[in-house]
């Protein structure tokens, strides 16, 4: 072909529509369909035989969900708000915790008698019902002996406490230490002194946040100058009380000046110490 | 025959032929889906040609276009049962095509090595020829493997995505909206990749083309 497309005439020329025709054109021969054919069947075959991976059943029992996904969806909503108040819900207190007594009761049994003739609604029965309580739960206050009466007298908040514990319905368990600890203070009265000594102890330092005893050297240094005493006896405490309160007030006026010295200014710039 | 189910009439089988042939086809698979094997093989020897069309100028390489032509029909066959009739059988078996040749090409787009069937002078395409030249015997034969090559090179120089469009539309008459159905996307994409194809391939095939 020694003509050029270019230099063709354009009627000899076509659209891009009847040249992309031409590829309709290209067409296998009939051998090429028998062999399709049997490579179609042993590929088949091959197919049918091989064992399908485990995953393969997935699409397969996925298939019918889409027409499920509203009641599945509401479901779960459902599940996941059920599951979220359970959890989250305001915690009860149960019967087996919460004090057979009143308050108002307990307090009237450990008020002194000038207290109980001020509440004329408290009357012998509730006194009764507190002595009830007392002696049928034994606690370590009822084994403590008569120091631990004494002090259960007055308006002592500890004093109520232990009564309203002792309104509690104990534990198997709480109920044995307390019986081996009685049995221990009656026994040995020294060790069981040193283990109500060593459970204080380990109370306190259980309660004590331990960030609060850490002292800055600011801190010990602002001591140290409050203690000041001045050592002219003569001076009254007034006295004393005035130059304690100069200090203080030099003290602040110091960390002022301090912080301001940190700041400097110059025509176009400003600098900061630290 | 039994018709296809309520869906296959919200798809795109707007024509009383691609309606009748929907429904032939729903009833054949059916059968199949009911144990008749053997129905199946109707199937592939009705659709063999089309959907090899498709893969081969895809891929503009025979072996690779017979290949997955068969893996098709593999792939159909064992997912038949699930296939409840949402769109015709047609449509169904070009997406199972088009993706697995999208795969290949995907995988294999370094390596791409064209062979290509001969051109079978039947009328229109003859006519096709008749207008380039007026050579015959020989000369004739040489412009033909030329212009197959020089249309192969277009082709290959489109993306994969235009290059399905283009297949699709152009080579085997689907409709815009079929083509969307097959492809998974808006009508509007196809129009649009099709528009830019065919401005690719007209700046590609220019001293071919009428002005």
């Amino acid at each position: 072909m020694n003509e050029s497309p270019e230099s063709r005439p354009s009627a000899n020329k076509v659209t891009l529509e009847e040249l992309l025709r031409l590829k309709q054109a290209e067409r296998p021969s009939a051998e090429f369909w028998t062999r399709f054919e049997q490579d179609f069947r042993t590929k088949q075959l091959a197919a049918a035989v091989e064992k399908r991976r485990w995953w393969y059943v997935f699409p397969q029992v996925f298939s019918g969900l889409p027409r499920l996904q509203i009641p599945l969806g509401a479901t779960a909503i459902l599940a996941v708000t059920f599951l979220t108040v359970r959890e989250y819900r305001q915690p009860e207190i149960e019967p087996g915790l919460a004090p057979s007594v009143p308050v108002a009761a307990l307090a009237a049994a450990t008020a002194p008698a000038s207290a109980k003739e001020a509440m004329p609604g408290i009357d012998s029965p509730v006194t009764s019902t507190s002595r009830f309580v007392v002696e049928t739960a034994p606690t370590v206050a009822s084994v403590a002996g008569a120091e631990t009466e004494s002090e259960t007298s007055g308006w002592d908040l500890a004093a109520l406490m232990e009564q309203r514990e002792s309104s509690f319905e104990l534990s198997p368990s709480a109920r044995s230490i307390a019986a081996n600890r009685a049995a221990a203070a009656e026994m040995e009265p020294e060790l069981a002194r040193f283990i109500e000594g060593q459970t204080s102890t380990l109370q306190l330092a259980s309660t004590r946040e331990p960030l609060a005893e850490v002292t800055s050297p600011r801190d010990a240094r602002r001591n140290r100058l409050f203690a000041y005493e001045p050592s002219n006896s003569t001076a009254s405490a007034g006295e004393t009380m005035v130059v304690r309160e100069r200090i203080a007030s030099r003290l602040s006026e110091e960390q002022l000046y301090d912080q301001v010295r940190r700041i400097g200014g110059g025509a176009d710039r400003l600098t900061l110490k630290f | 025959m039994q018709a296809a189910p309520k869906a296959l009439d919200k798809t795109l089988v707007a024509s009383p032929e691609r309606q009748q042939e929907a429904d032939s086809d729903w009833t054949l698979v059916k059968r199949v889906q009911s144990g008749e094997v053997a129905a199946f093989d109707d199937l592939i020897r009705k659709y063999r040609e089309r959907v090899f069309g498709v893969v081969y100028n895809m891929t503009s390489n025979r072996e690779d276009a017979a290949d997955l032509t068969q893996d098709a029909f593999i792939k159909a066959f064992q997912s038949i049962n699930r296939f409840q009739g949402q769109s015709s059988f047609f449509t169904w078996l070009y997406r199972i095509a088009v993706n697995s040749t999208l795969t290949h090409l995907r995988k294999s787009r370094l390596r791409s090595f064209f062979s290509f069937e001969k051109i079978n002078e039947e009328d229109k395409s003859a006519e096709v020829i008749d207008k380039l030249t007026d050579k015959s015997g020989v000369e004739r034969q040489v412009l033909v493997k030329e212009l197959q090559e020089k249309l192969n090179e277009a082709m290959q120089k489109l993306s994969i995505k235009h290059r399905t469009v283009v297949t699709l539309f152009e080579i085997d008459g689907l409709s815009h909206e079929e083509i969307a159905d097959v492809v998974g996307c808006s009508v509007g994409t196809v129009r649009s990749r099709l528009h830019y194809a065919k401005q690719l391939l007209q700046s590609e095939l220019q001293p071919y083309l009428r002005p």
